[in-house]
């Protein structure tokens, strides 16, 4: 089955398919770019800024898709932030900055999600960090998206009123007590609720982590 | 070949609504490396266009920046302590003089006190085991004779390490931020585990780790190099004498903490062997009269809280007698 809206926009809108649009797109980047480079080149903490407030609330918002939780993916990007401007990682990137920075936090969110769901395999991942592979896998991308959707697909089958509890919890990051008052349950069911949903999504996401050895150490270093 | 990617289709992709055939081609599309720049592009409009929350941005900064400059302060400070040794030291008058002597004496008994005030130990006589409930949930059941140390600073600090004289099983709880356990035995041995269960023998006699479940990592040294063993469950560790560690796979696992239950399962036990585990697990002597008998082997399993029941149950086995001399306890061919 083919979408009607999927084929009109692969005749239209594509930036592939349509040169010129691909071009300015391109262009724009570009300039900003080169404007990014120059004022880290000659104020650093100036260019820190300007890029915080060209990426902090897209990149919480990609971030919160992986960690559903709003304190979380603020407290992520913020790190990435201090670390690429404390270690300054601005002085030798190669990619795009759009690029370098949702790389980072993609793999932050990662390696967050691995260590609070995953399991035991965190001891070969040790093992593995010292042999010290600076390759990115080919496939990384993929696992992170896949992971995000997954954790989407398993909050949204949530029971409504777990769903509810859960959400009110982790992404309004409240208190047990404040939830039950709110929606008039015993604190006691609000822990069962959230128990609830981290042992649904523990279980679902049982399966990404297998694949995941090495994926970790998409490093600063790596720039 | 070149596959084409709408930005719409990724879009959709990345709402969790495209359908497996999709899916694999935006998948196909995103692996080629040469795609990764624009992928990231469409990822970072596709994010400004549908974003899931406001964020704070103007407090963030606020935070960032700030995070930054104490960061910066505490990178100086050291520059700062060197440039003021260069100024000369105020002569010491009498006062300073008891405050630095009290202050030496202080540092002085903590020296020499240090063994109890960094470390909580928990020691099990003969015959008595014991179960020790740690603060992180952890659960380690002390075997007779042995010695558990447990720092009192900083346990649940980057990694929780104890130190480990004698027998234990040890039921490592798992922490969020997998923070390692480790049991170390000497300064060339050491387990590390996230969460599992598996036990620990370090005695003269030699030293072995038995695991039950989960996965742990044998970190030891042999001629100083450093070396490591990944176990997986049924396996059994020993350390032999040379310094090298040996692996034996498949081993029943119900046998490795038996003693918990006052059990002993003996499977073609050597008679020397169990009078050597007697002697550290009770404390009792036993001496043989004939070397042949060292050589024979039990196969069963035992329950009993004491040496005179578990001897007395062997020499009716293996047909032999029971002199006592003292201390020690002799066993005789009949």
């Amino acid at each position: 089955m083919q979408d009607p809206l999927l084929t009109n926009e692969t005749k239209h809108s594509s930036p592939f398919v349509s040169p010129a649009q691909e071009v300015k797109v391109e262009a724009n980047e570009i300039d900003s770019a080169t404007f990014l480079k120059a004022t880290f080149e000659q104020n650093p903490s100036k260019g820190l800024e300007l890029l915080f407030r060209r990426f902090y609330t897209p990149l919480c918002s990609h971030a919160v898709r992986f960690v559903y939780s709003k304190q979380l993916a603020e407290d992520l990007v913020s790190e990435v932030f201090f670390q690429f401007y404390r270690t300054k990682a601005y002085e030798n990137i190669t990619s795009s900055y759009t690029s370098y920075l949702f790389r980072c936090v993609r793999n932050e969110c990662y390696t967050y999600m691995r260590r609070e769901f995953g399991k035991m395999d965190t001891l070969e991942t040790t093992e593995e960090n010292s042999i010290s592979c600076y390759q990115q896998l080919p496939d990384a991308e993929i696992h992170y998206n896949n992971l995000f959707i997954k954790v989407n697909e398993v909050i949204a089958r949530l029971p409504t009123q777990c769903q509810r509890v859960f959400l009110l919890s982790r992404f309004e990051n409240k208190k047990y007590n404040e939830i039950a008052n709110e929606l008039h349950i015993s604190p006691k069911t609000v822990e069962v609720h959230i128990s609830k949903a981290l042992k649904h999504l523990r279980s679902a996401l049982h399966g990404e982590w297998m694949i995941s050895l090495g994926l970790t150490l998409l490093s600063f270093a790596e720039y | 070949m070149k596959t084409l990617i709408s930005k719409y289709t990724l879009f959709e992709y990345l709402a969790g609504r495209a359908n497996p055939l999709e899916r694999q081609l935006v998948e196909d599309w995103i692996i080629r490396k040469e795609n990764s720049e624009l992928f990231h592009q469409w990822l970072m409009e596709y994010e400004s266009r549908h974003p899931q929350f406001a964020p704070n941005q103007e407090k963030a900064l606020e935070n960032l920046l700030q995070k930054l400059d104490e960061d910066k302060v505490t990178e100086r400070s050291p520059e700062k302590l060197s440039s003021s040794a260069g100024i000369p030291p105020k002569p010491l008058n009498n006062r300073s003089w008891l405050i630095a002597a009290s202050l030496l004496l202080l540092v002085g008994c903590g020296w020499l006190f240090r063994e109890p005030i960094q470390y909580k130990t928990y020691q099990t006589g003969y015959g008595k085991t014991t179960d020790i409930y740690l603060e992180d949930g952890s659960k380690v059941a002390l075997n007779a004779n042995s010695k558990l140390k447990i720092p009192r600073f900083g346990f649940d600090q980057k990694v929780r390490q104890v130190m480990l004289e004698g027998e234990a099983e040890f039921s490592v709880s798992h922490t969020v931020d997998s923070k390692l356990f480790v049991v170390k035995t000497s300064d060339k041995f050491k387990v590390e585990v996230l969460g599992t269960t598996f036990s620990v023998y370090a005695r003269p006699r030699g030293t072995k780790v038995s695991l039950t479940s989960g996965s742990v990592r044998i970190d030891y040294s042999q001629n100083d190099q450093n070396k490591k063993v990944m176990m997986e469950p049924g396996d059994q560790a020993i350390l032999d004498p040379v310094g090298k560690v040996q692996l034996e796979k498949k081993q029943d696992v119900k046998t490795f903490a038996s003693w918990k239950e006052h059990r002993y399962v003996f499977n073609a036990t050597p008679v020397k062997d169990i009078i050597s585990m007697i002697e550290e697990n009770f404390g009792q002597k036993v001496s043989l009269s004939d070397s042949a008998i060292a050589r024979r082997t039990i196969t069963g399993n035992f329950k009993t809280k004491n040496a005179e029941e578990l001897l007395r149950t062997i020499s009716e086995v293996l047909d032999m007698r029971i002199e006592q001399d003292g201390r020690t306890i002799f066993l005789t061919n009949n």
